[in-house]
This record gives structure tokens, sequence and C-alpha cells, in this order.
């Protein structure tokens, strides 16, 4: 039963369908069927400008003789003079001990712990937060933090009195210490967050398969490597790739710390790759280096991440 | 095979109590439901007994051997989770094998086993799948071979068949009912589904507020509860409740006394001479519906009308503050909302309960009146 | 596994204990276990709090109590003027700090915006090729790589481009830095808004545009907050593009000015640490803030969700 009013309501909700538009409404609507490009152009302009070709370029300089005068085409000689570079094979090996050591302590040490915490604790809040905190702090900062620390008379010499006898152990200023020194700060900040994503791991073990196990008689040393450690796999894997990762490329610490130091002795990768190009201004080499670090880092990375997947495809 | 005695187990949070003063004993080989509304402390009690759960008082024993304090790992009782809680990250085969595995029964004997419970469970060409490919009916084979593989003391299952569709729940309630039979082990089931309850019982365990209400077999709690709650809680549709005043023979509904006023026969009548005021329980299939003025009849309004096939469901009102009922009546009956029709009760089906406890009125033909009953009663979902 | 008859212990309806595990629960039944977990993670806090400890009191003590032995445990005689020293001695520390702080935010703002539109663009909308799915997770990839590794050919560009010792030039590194953080957090965010949501507003007459700025974003405010206060963290505290790109006081931002208070041969230890203080002190309140989304973005969306 149309009324008169009904009619009407109908009228001006038709008249409402307006096919003529302004200006505005037509860029807006032109913005509407081109918005799924425009929202992701800037982004990967920026990435594309900014990561990808710089990366072609660095390809391209790691074949150039590259001087302030000007630029001559060397081919391969850059890589062929790095494997002759006594200082490059050197921050290579350095390098490989800062990584193996730091990762190896932080993964154990944060597993262990974030294993002891996996019950129901109080203050969970509170002590998540507070380990956090080295995380998030800049690396420079932790260098200077760990300066005041292994200064010489400062508090590790102190606590390590009663075995040296009062001497100072030089911390970072002796070539057997300064890189385990660096090292030991690398676990300080580190270990926090091994702890932090384990913990989170472990809690997402869902509580009626950790139940289940228990019924099945599963003991508590069973339940670890049969349940838990499947379960946390992937989350294993991406921990240590992320710390393999971050830990390759380590250079405030080192460089506020150190700046390679005493004699080459925490001379790391990226600080040989800085000298090399901006102390002795040689871009070729230092780019020669930069392409091998990615190379490295790409197999690093994906021969992990081929691991986890080729377990879990099956 | 052993039988399982409760004896008084509470369990407390803080303050807020969860079960208290549990006495249970299931005999060996009983097929026990423990049957409530969410809440009411079933599964609470259930994993007092796995020992995943550890009681803040009383004693459970099994055979008469205490294990309130054996770690749950030693028990040697199985259970069935909600959500089936296979490892993800294992074969089928790894799965049904593990409570084996665990124990070191060695490769050999352990792949035997688990091919002979596959054939049970007919999922023989399931063996070497993976969990997550499986349906949520394969799965719940596989947790139960995981469960039966190990030929527990008891076996526990909560609320195993809540996850399936409800095609699905009515075969694997047959399949669980066969099995338990066949292995005969001592069983105790936690459902919120009477239907489920009623269907698989030996014994129903009826649980609120963290308190046992009654103990029985099906019929037993569904013809003689043992109070309001049980009452109400047991049947579909619900008991109708009526708060009534009994006058001599008469029950008058205490809101709507012109409306509601029944005579009772005498034998029926007695029984509640002794309260003046008492709550009427009357279940929806014992009620008439007639659609002509007929004697001794509370006259009521149709509300509204379900037809469910061979009979409907009809909400009636009473009275003029008026008072809802609820009846099951033949679908051949012609009632359309807003016409009156009349309500005759089957006065030797009805109970009373309590004013204040809520327990029911003792009814001194409790037996020879359910034997009656249940030949016609209807235990209809 | 023996059989029933064999051992008497069978005829019991379960398993007897062995002797380390009743060990183990008894010392568990009275708290002992609890006790030591507890004990453990005191030690790992102290562990970890107490040199970020010892250099906040490093601001108040003198150069002689500084580096005393036996250590000044507890700053007595508290220097307040420190802070004032600092800037005294070190005027150019006050235009680091305005340098960084126009640094981040202007980084922030941007890489917070194009990251959102990107992922919500990923979302929402299908691509040719499969793309909302492969690019994504290739701008995830470049978090991957070393920054060190493209820093000599970007150095090269902005000589060329004079964006060398500008502002202008950081930002935009920085910017780039933090998109793929800003994409992946914030997709995860974009999946749980339903599609449904948008279609209705635009039945209610919004453009897609709009209905993206006033129905969807509010509703990712976590996620944006989130993005945010990550990407303010990685920016305020980033020292090697700095020391690299920004060589004069018209661009170099606290962390640079940090590491100058280091040099080869001496150190300012009182102005260092409070410096240091100084450039912590903003990173804590946003540790405290957005904890769980941080955790989250350290490992990538893994978890803290």
């Amino acid at each position: 039963m149309a009324t008169e009013t009904d009619q009407e309501a109908r009228a001006s909700a038709i008249g409402q369908l307006r096919t003529d538009q302004s200006t505005g409404e037509r860029v807006l609507l032109w913005v509407d069927d081109h918005l799924k490009w425009l929202m992701t152009l800037p982004a990967v302009l920026i990435l594309f400008s900014l990561t990808f070709y710089p990366l072609l370029r660095a390809l391209q300089i790691s074949t150039l003789q590259y001087l302030p005068t000007g630029t001559t085409f060397v081919g391969i000689e850059n890589y062929a003079n790095l494997l002759d570079s006594e200082a490059f094979l050197n921050s290579l090996v350095v390098t490989a001990k800062f990584v193996g050591v730091s990762v190896g302590i932080e993964f154990i040490l944060g597993f262990s712990i974030a294993l002891l915490l996996n019950r129901k604790l109080k203050l969970r809040g509170l002590w998540q937060t507070l380990i956090l905190i080295p995380m998030i702090l800049s690396p420079t900062v932790i260098g200077l933090i760990w300066r005041l620390m292994y200064a010489p008379n400062g508090l590790l010499d102190y606590i390590a009195a009663p075995f040296t006898g009062g001497a100072n152990v030089g911390w970072i200023s002796e070539t057997g210490t300064a890189l385990y020194s660096v090292i030991l700060t690398d676990i300080w900040q580190w270990t926090p967050f091994v702890v932090l994503v384990l913990f989170a791991g472990l809690q997402s073990v869902p509580d009626d398969i950790r139940e289940a196990a228990i019924m099945d008689g599963a003991s508590t040393r069973q339940r670890f490597l049969d349940i838990t450690l499947p379960y946390l796999k992937s989350l294993i894997v991406l921990v240590l790739i992320i710390r393999l990762v971050d830990a390759l490329r380590v250079f405030a610490k080192v460089y506020v710390l150190t700046r390679g130091g005493p004699s080459s002795a925490t001379n790391v990768i990226s600080m040989q790759m800085y000298r090399t190009a901006f102390r002795f201004n040689n871009f070729g080499e230092a780019s020669a280096m930069a392409v091998s670090l990615l190379v490295l880092v790409m197999v690093l990375a994906m021969s992990f991440m081929k691991i986890a997947n080729v377990e879990f495809g099956s | 095979m052993v039988s399982v005695q409760y004896d008084e187990v509470g369990k407390k949070y803080g303050d807020t109590i969860a079960i208290e003063d549990v006495d249970l004993s299931v005999e060996d080989g009983e097929f026990t439901i423990l049957l409530g509304p969410s809440g009411c402390g079933k599964t609470t009690t259930l994993r007092c007994l796995a020992g995943l759960t550890q009681p803040t008082s009383g004693r459970i024993t099994l055979d008469g051997h205490d294990v309130t304090d054996i770690h749950p790992k030693n028990r040697n009782i199985a259970m069935v989770f909600q959500n089936f809680a296979l490892y993800p990250h294992m074969s089928v085969r790894e799965n049904i094998g593990y409570p084996l595995k665990v124990a070191n029964v060695d490769a050999d004997e352990r792949r035997e086993r688990v091919e002979q419970v596959a054939e049970t469970l007919e999922i023989p060409e399931l063996l070497d799948r993976d969990i997550a490919n499986l349906s949520g009916g394969q799965q719940q084979r596989v947790a139960l071979g995981r469960a039966i593989i190990r030929r527990p003391a008891v076996f526990l299952m909560d609320e195993p068949l809540a996850n399936l569709d409800a095609k699905l729940k009515m075969s694997m309630r047959s399949r669980i009912k066969v099995l338990q039979r066949e292995m005969d082990i001592t069983t105790l089931y936690v459902t919120h589904d009477q239907e489920e309850a009623m269907s698989l019982g030996d014994k129903l365990v009826i649980m609120d507020k963290g308190h046992v209400q009654q103990i029985g077999a099906p019929d037993e709690v569904y013809h003689e509860p043992a109070n309001r709650f049980v009452a109400g809680f047991i049947g579909s549709p619900s008991m109708n409740f009526v708060e009534v005043i009994s006058e001599g023979d008469r029950i008058r509904a205490a809101g709507a006394p012109e409306a509601f006023d029944v005579r009772l026969n005498e034998r029926v009548a007695n029984r509640y001479r002794d309260h003046e005021e008492f709550t009427l329980g009357v279940r929806p299939q014992y009620f008439t519906v007639h659609t002509d003025r007929v004697e001794n009849a509370v006259e009521a309004t149709v509300e509204v009308t379900e037809p469910q096939g061979d009979e409907q469901i009809i909400d009636v009102e009473v009275g003029p503050d008026p008072l809802s009922i609820t009846v099951v009546a033949p679908s051949t009956v012609n009632a359309d909302r807003g016409e009156t029709v009349w309500l005759t009760v089957e006065d030797e089906l009805l109970h009373g309960f309590d004013h204040t406890t809520g327990d029911r009125i003792a009814e001194t033909d409790d037996v020879e009146r359910t034997s009656r009953a249940s030949t016609s009663a209807d235990t209809r979902s | 596994m023996t059989t029933e008859q064999d051992t008497p212990a069978d005829t019991l309806p379960y398993k007897q204990p062995s002797r380390t595990e009743e060990w183990f629960e008894t010392l568990s039944k009275y708290g002992v276990t609890k006790a030591i977990v507890y004990g453990l993670l005191g030690v790992f806090l102290v562990w970890t709090l107490f040199p970020i400890y010892w250099l906040v009191t490093a601001t108040l003590k003198t150069r002689q109590t500084l580096l005393s032995f036996p250590p000044q445990w507890i700053p007595l005689d508290a220097q307040f003027g420190n802070f004032a020293r600092l800037f005294a001695e070190r005027p150019e520390f006050l235009t680091y700090i305005i340098n960084s702080t126009l640094v981040t935010v202007v980084t922030t703002v941007l890489a917070t915006t194009i990251g959102a539109m990107a992922a919500y663009a990923f979302v929402s909308f299908d691509y040719p090729y499969n793309l909302d799915f492969h690019l994504p997770f290739y701008i995830l990839s470049t978090r991957f790589m070393p920054p060190i590794v493209t820093i000599i050919p970007l150095f090269v560009i902005f000589r060329n481009l004079g964006l060398v010792n500008t502002l202008q030039g950081l930002i935009l590194v920085y910017t780039m830095f933090n998109i793929p953080f800003a994409v992946w957090m914030m997709k995860g965010f974009f999946e749980e808004v339903p599609e449904s949501l948008v279609e209705s507003a635009m039945i209610d007459g919004h453009t897609h545009i709009g209905a993206f700025f006033k129905i969807v974003l509010p509703l990712v405010k976590p996620g944006l907050v989130a993005s945010a206060i990550f990407t303010t963290i990685i920016t305020w505290n980033e020292l090697l593009f700095a020391v690299i790109l920004a060589l004069n006081d018209n661009a170099i931002t606290v962390p640079v000015g940090l590491a100058s208070f280091v040099t080869k041969f001496s150190v300012q230890w009182i102005n260092m640490s409070v410096a240091a203080t100084i450039a912590l002190a903003p990173v804590l309140v946003f540790a405290f803030v957005a904890r769980q989304q941080l955790v989250r973005g350290f490992s990538m969306g893994a978890v803290g969700k």
C-alpha cells in the first residue's frame, strides 16, 4: 500500500543517485579507482630508490677503482684484493667469533631463563617490561654504559679485584679480552630478547596439549623433547635468524667501545668496511666487502629458513 | 579395571569454591556421566581424578589406594580432551603410539598395537596422515585411540563431542558407548548435553554450583528429581514451575488463584497436605491440551506455537497477570496464537518442591509410579 | 613395559614414582623450586638493570667518586650541577637534541603513514602476479639486509644531490629504514578489520579513501601507536647512517654527539654520562607505554599480538 508520503520518499531517494559530479568529487572517485596503486606507490618508490637502486650501485662501485679524482673499471680486482687483505680476513674471523659466541650464549642462556620462568609467577608484566629496557636502548648509549663499567678502576675492575689482586684488567684495551668484553655487552643487551620471545612461545603451547602429554605418562624431559621443542621450532629458528643477522652487522657498539681496536682485535666486518671507505677512501674495496657481507647474510638466513621449512613441510 | 571413590573432595581458588564436598563412587566398569551447566564444577571434578587439578580437601582413591598425591603421569588414567589435544607435529600413528613410546614399549609391539587400535576405530588408512589434514570426526577417533591404546585403569572424557556437528555427534556417541562396553573400562564423562548424558550413562551425576545435586540412573533423575534444579535441568522443554497454594485437594497458583485452580486426586493431594505453599513442577509433556472447555482444566491463551513434526511446543499464558506455561501437544491439536485452550494436568506425574529448600516433597509411591511412568515416558530432546 | 603379573607393584592402579621424582615433588611442595626461580629471576633483573643504574647515578657524581675504589654505590653528594655544566661546556649538544627530535618526529609521521597505507592496500586489494603476497615479503626481507651494504652508494648519491649534512637526507634514509617495520606491523592489524566494514561505509556514502581515513584508521590506532613508537625508538637511536651522513652541526644527531665524548685518547666521563642519560630517558618512557608491541616488533610479528 503506497501512500503519498511513501512515494515522495522514494522519489527523493532516487534523486540522491546523482549522476552530476563536482570536480572535487571526480578527483576523489579517480583516487578511489586507482587506490590500490596510489597507496603502495610511496612505499615502493622509497624502498626502490633507497634500497634496491643503491644495492645495484654498490655492485657497480665494487667493480671500480673509486678515487676522488675519477673512477676506472677494474672488474673483480677489488674482490681479488679482499682475499689477499689480511685486515679483511681478520675481520671475518673476528666477526665469526663475535657472532658465534654471542648468539650461542644469548640463545642458551635466554632459552634456559625462559624455561625457568615458564610457570605461574607473580609480577609477570613487571619483569617483562624491565628486561625489555636493554633491547630498546641505543647501541651508542649501551656502548657508553659499558665503557663506564669497563673503565680502568671502574666497577668491573673492582669486582674482579679478588681474582686479579687489584690490578686493572684492561677489559677493552687488552687484545686478549677486548672482543669478549664487546661480546659480553651484546649478551647483556640481547639475552632478554631471546627470553621474551621464547617465553611468549612457551606460553602459547596450549594447556590441553601439555596436559594430554602428562596424561599419556610423559616425564618432564620427554614432554620437553617431544612436545615443547617441536612446538617452538619455528620460533627458535626465527630468533636465531634475527640474532644472527643483527650480530653480523654490529657496528655502533664496537664503534663506541673500541673503534675496532686494540690492534684489530675487535675489528668486525662493518668496522673494517667503514674504515676502508671513510678513513682510507677506498670505496671500491669497501663496496666489494659490502656485497660479500650481503651474500653471506643471505646464504645464512636462507639456509636457516630452508632447514625450518623442509621439516615443516614433511 | 578399578573402582573410583571421591571422598569429600573440594577445590577452592582463593575464596572461590570450584567444587565442595563431592562424594562419589564409581563401580568397576561403570560409565558415569558428570552433567551440569557450565561452571558447575564438573570439569574440575574430572580433573581432580586426572590429577591435573590438585584438590584442596578430601581424598580420591582407586580400588582403595589413595592417589590424591600421585603425579598424574603415574596414575594410568587416560583422558580425551574437548579440543582433542592431538600433537600437531606428529602423524596419526605417532599420536596414537605416544603413550606407549613414553612407556618404552619397543617399536614392534608399538606398531602392532597402534594398528590394532586403528582397526578397532576403523581408521587404519589414516595412520600416516598429518593431524592438520584430518576432519573433526577423524581427529576425535585419533584422540580416542591415543586414550585406549595403553588400556588405562580409568578413562576420562571432557566434553569429547562438543566440537562435532550434530550428525557426527550421534554416530560417535554410539561408537563411544560400544567401545566402553567392549573394553569394560571405568569411565567418567563430562558433558553439558543432557541428551548425550541420558543416552550414554549407566549413572548420572548432576552438579550445580560446585555441589552434587543428584546421583542416579538416567530414568531416576528424570522421573524422581531430587530437587528443583535437577527437575528443571533435565528434560526438554524444561519443566514448568508454578508457585501454588494448597487448599485441601485443590491447588491454586499463588499469582493467579482464580485462573489456575486444579483439583487433584486424593492420593496425590495427600502428599501436599502439610505444605500450605509449595512449588508445583509439571513437565510440558504431562499437560493435555483441549480446544474445548473440559472439567477441572486451566483456561489459557496461546502465545506461540512451534511445530516439531509429530508434536508441537505451545507457549500459553494463564490469568490476568500472565503466568507462562509451556506444553507439548500432538501436532493434530489446532491452536493458533490468541486462541483459548484448556489444560488438564496428569496429576500422578506432577511434582511438588519445597518452597524454601527446593527439595522434592516425598512421594510415597515413588517406586511404583516410576515403573509405570517409564513405559510412557518421553525422554525426547 | 612389564606385564601385570610381573611385579607386586603392578597390582597398584598407579605407577610408583621414582626416587628423583619424589625428591623433586617434595621440593616443589615446600615451595623450594619456586623460591629458587624467584631468586634467579632476581639475579637476572639485577644483572640487566644495574648497568643502567650505574650510568644514571654517574650523572650525580664527581670525576673522583665516579671511578673510586671501592665504588660509591649510591651517590651521596649529588652533583645536580652536572646537567647545567654539560650544556655550558658543550652548548652544541642542545642543537643535537633539536636535530634528533626533528628527524625523529618527521620520520615517524612519514614512515607510519606510508607504511600503513601500503599495508592496508596489500591486505585489501588483489594485485596481478600475486604481488599482494610477494611485495610485503620482499619489503620485510630488506630488514635482513645489513644497512652498511647500501651506505657507500647512498653516500655517493646523497653527495651528488647535496643531501649530505642535511636533516632531509637523514629523514629520507630513516623513513626507508622504518617502512618495512611499519608495513609488517600494520598488516597484522588491518587483517583483523572485517572487510564488510569498509563495504558498508561505502554503501553509506563514503569513498574508499574516505572510509580508510575515517573508519579503518581509528580502528587500528593501537597498531599506529605501536609502529610510531617503534619507529621513534629506532630513529632516535641510530648511529651508523648519522655518523656517515651528518658531519657538521647542521645535522649531527644525539648518538653521534654521544660518540664524540669518547675519543681514542680521553673520555669526558661526567659529561658523557649526563648526555647518555638524557638520550635514554625518552626511550625508557616509551618502553613502559608499549611493552607488548615492542616485543612484537623486535620479533617481526611472531609473538606478542
